[in-house]
């Protein structure tokens, strides 16, 4: 690093230009931050605080915020939570049904279910046979449909509550009750229909490992590229202002041919042409994975819990795969205070960066995809992209935290046979 | 006689909802003062007793936190093409400061040039009064609140913090030294609103050098680069005043500044010349 280089100087003139300079602004996605992407950036590398960044940054967002047109976004940010602890997690029994129900609405697939210790869920996907079906359907009792009644073999009975999202082209979420019941049930009543409970075997293995050694500068900008709002949205589209900011403080030197490679495969994730330049793996895969939409169908029960990854436990519940991604639903702690809001880069890499890997060679990265919970416990699903290739037999699964990752091993089943 | 810091800086008045009247509040020669309250000590001495503080006596509590607060400078205009609005809504969420609504209409009194002052008479700072209290407030919300009372009051403000460090940078104090990157971006934003202005080109690039205020400040332009040596004190002695541009020259300090008169030193749009520029009140 640069003996001169002032990183509290270096952001605030940052700052300075952007306030004055809309130009700033132009270009750039609505969720891009510019000055967290410079603050992070400095911080990653040591160059300046963390927490006086992150100060910086806030006061310069409430300034931007009091301008005419200011973007008021980063004012959601500003108040602090306390850090969360860590709570003890148990791995649910996860049992993948492949069960489908038809109820007079259209149809439910119930992808798994996740019998924890603190709740049941029922992970489903729902489809109305006419719009809006769904919605003003009743159940037994005159219950709303999204409240079914679920029943263990011990005859414990508790109501569940519909969370995820959707639309005309169905919903996703999941069947959640207050309590739970029964780990050991040999089946589950859903209102009328009785689902078998059959076990299988499937060997998932989880290991907590140290993350190779790298300059931090150059793990940060591989960290930034594959950190990813959003599915649909990509990312990428400011590391531009990162490798200013590294090649500024002298910790990058102007023609370092990273600088360029960097920038290719930002260009390439954002779905740009990158003029017939090669990108290097895992992006090639990523991004020649954009158009495939031949995932396979099913889930598969995970049902791990891993040792804590820089003092953060992951319970991985299921997987879900449809043709055009995949999805795994999780539970930290503690909860991933940064990582909950969706639209902040955040200055400090405190959220978990998901990635996975198959045996094919094959390479994934993971956004987050309907989250909450609070600083102890947070839990939700990652969505991953591009969707599992049909011959994968092996997904590795991997959660980079700052100095440790996670990797989960899942084995993939034989889909033809599954569906 | 050194010259105050205030001088050339006209009085401003504000009028304030406070306990369902209208009051006023009158800064004037370097102090903030509520008109219609002849004891704020009393009255806060009452708050502390759990009676509710007047509103008037809360803007002249932040005040003095504020007086010197850096966090002015970086929410605060960096001039005239840098418009900033804030409406008592603009407090922090959970913070509800409706009482706090300056009314319509600020308005400035007469000149005061050269008048001498007392500093602060009104009220004392915040350190003064053990019993004060009332809700702790947060990091912004203090400042918002005093720059809602409109921009002539903001600017008051702002020239109260400058002044105060201004002071502290020439007397070497060692509260500077942790300050310099903050005192720098405060220098360079209002610095390069000023010369975008003066050449009329937004998007003019400015490199900035704050120096010392013993050495010779200057500008220059290389195509889309102007390169400025200004010193902090710039910001106290020319820009809160109004005067960073003067018959379209360029003003770089001040020379002289006594009974009404003042010398500046400006350069040229052209930049090829430098010379002293006199603003005398008759």
């Amino acid at each position: 690093m640069d003996p001169d280089f002032d990183a509290e100087l270096y952001l605030r003139l940052f700052e300075e230009r952007a306030l004055l300079d809309q130009r700033q602004w132009r270009g750039r996605a609505p969720w891009d931050q510019p000055a967290d992407e410079v603050a992070a950036a400095l911080v990653a590398v040591g160059a300046l605080d963390a927490d006086l960044a992150e100060e910086i940054v806030d006061q310069y967002a409430l300034a931007q915020g009091l301008r005419p047109g200011g973007r008021q976004m980063p004012r959601m940010r500003g108040f602090s939570q306390p850090p969360g602890k860590q709570v003890p997690l148990t791995a649910p029994r996860v049992v993948a049904t492949g069960w489908t129900l038809e109820p007079e609405w259209g149809n439910v697939r119930i992808h798994y279910v996740s019998l924890g210790d603190r709740n049941t869920a029922l992970a489903i996907t729902a489809t109305e046979s006419a719009g809006q079906s769904l919605m003003h359907s009743q159940g037994p009792g005159g219950m709303p449909i999204t409240q079914p009644q679920l029943t263990d073999d011990q005859g414990t009975t508790q109501i569940a509550h519909f969370s995820g999202g959707g639309g005309s082209g169905g919903y996703n979420g999941r069947l959640v009750t207050p309590l739970p019941l029964s780990k050991t049930t040999g089946w589950i009543e859903v209102g009328e229909s009785r689902i078998e409970l059959a076990d299988v075997e499937f060997p998932v293995r989880a290991l907590v490992e140290p993350l190779p050694s790298m300059d931090p500068a150059v793990r940060h900008i591989w960290r930034r590229l594959s950190t990813f709002h959003h599915r649909h949205f990509r990312s990428g589209s400011s590391i531009d202002l990162t490798l200013e900011a590294f090649v500024a403080a002298g910790v990058l030197a102007p023609d370092d041919p990273l600088i360029e490679e960097a920038l290719h495969v930002s260009l390439a994730m954002s779905g740009n042409p990158t003029s017939g330049a090669t990108i290097p793996e895992p992006w090639a895969s990523l991004v020649a994975g954009t158009h495939r939409f031949d995932g396979p169908t099913g889930a598969v029960a995970i049902s791990v819990v891993t040792a804590p990854v820089d003092g953060t436990v992951i319970c991985a519940e299921g997987l879900i795969s449809t043709p055009d991604s995949f999805q795994v639903s999780i539970v930290t702690s503690p909860g991933e205070l940064n990582g909950s809001h969706p639209f902040r880069t955040g200055v400090k890499n405190v959220a978990l960066a998901w990635s996975a890997e198959d045996d094919r060679g094959n390479h994934h990265v993971g956004s987050m995809n309907g989250w909450g919970g609070g600083p102890d416990l947070s839990e939700g699903s990652i969505e991953f992209w591009p969707p599992i290739h049909p011959q994968a037999r092996e997904l590795k699964l991997v959660a980079t935290a700052t100095t440790e990752r996670a990797v989960i091993t899942v084995p993939l089943p034989d889909w033809d046979t599954e569906e | 006689m050194t010259e105050s810091w205030w001088s050339w800086l006209l009085p401003v008045e504000v009028p304030l909802e406070c306990g369902g009247e209208l009051h006023h509040l009158r800064w004037e020669d370097g102090s903030l003062a509520a008109l219609d309250h002849e004891d704020p000590e009393g009255e806060r001495a009452l708050g502390a007793l759990g009676a509710e503080r007047p509103a008037c006596i809360e803007i002249l509590d932040a005040w003095a936190r504020h007086a010197d607060d850096l966090g002015v400078l970086t929410l605060s205009s960096r001039g005239m093409a840098d418009p900033v609005q804030v409406e008592v809504e603009d407090q922090m969420p959970g913070r509800g400061m409706n009482r706090i609504r300056p009314a319509r209409g600020v308005t400035s009194a007469t000149p005061a040039a050269a008048r001498g002052g007392s500093g602060w008479t009104a009220f004392a700072p915040l350190g003064a009064h053990p019993m004060m209290q009332g809700p702790s407030p947060g990091p912004f919300e203090g400042i918002t609140k005093l720059m809602a009372l409109g921009g002539a009051m903001s600017q008051r403000l702002v020239a109260t913090v400058i002044a105060a460090w201004s002071d502290r940078v020439a007397a070497g104090d060692e509260a500077v030294e942790g300050h310099v990157p903050t005192l720098t971006a405060a220098l360079y934003g209002r610095v390069t609103s000023s010369v975008r202005s003066w050449l009329s080109d937004a998007a003019l690039e400015v490199e900035l050098e704050m120096i010392p205020a013993s050495e010779s400040p200057s500008i220059n332009l290389e195509g889309q680069l102007a390169t400025v040596r200004l010193p902090f004190l710039w910001l106290s002695e020319i820009w809160v005043r109004d005067l960073s541009v003067v018959l379209n020259w360029f003003v770089l300090r001040t020379i002289s500044s006594d009974q009404g008169e003042l010398q500046l030193l400006a350069i040229s749009p052209n930049f090829s010349e430098v010379r002293p520029i006199t603003i005398r009140l008759d």
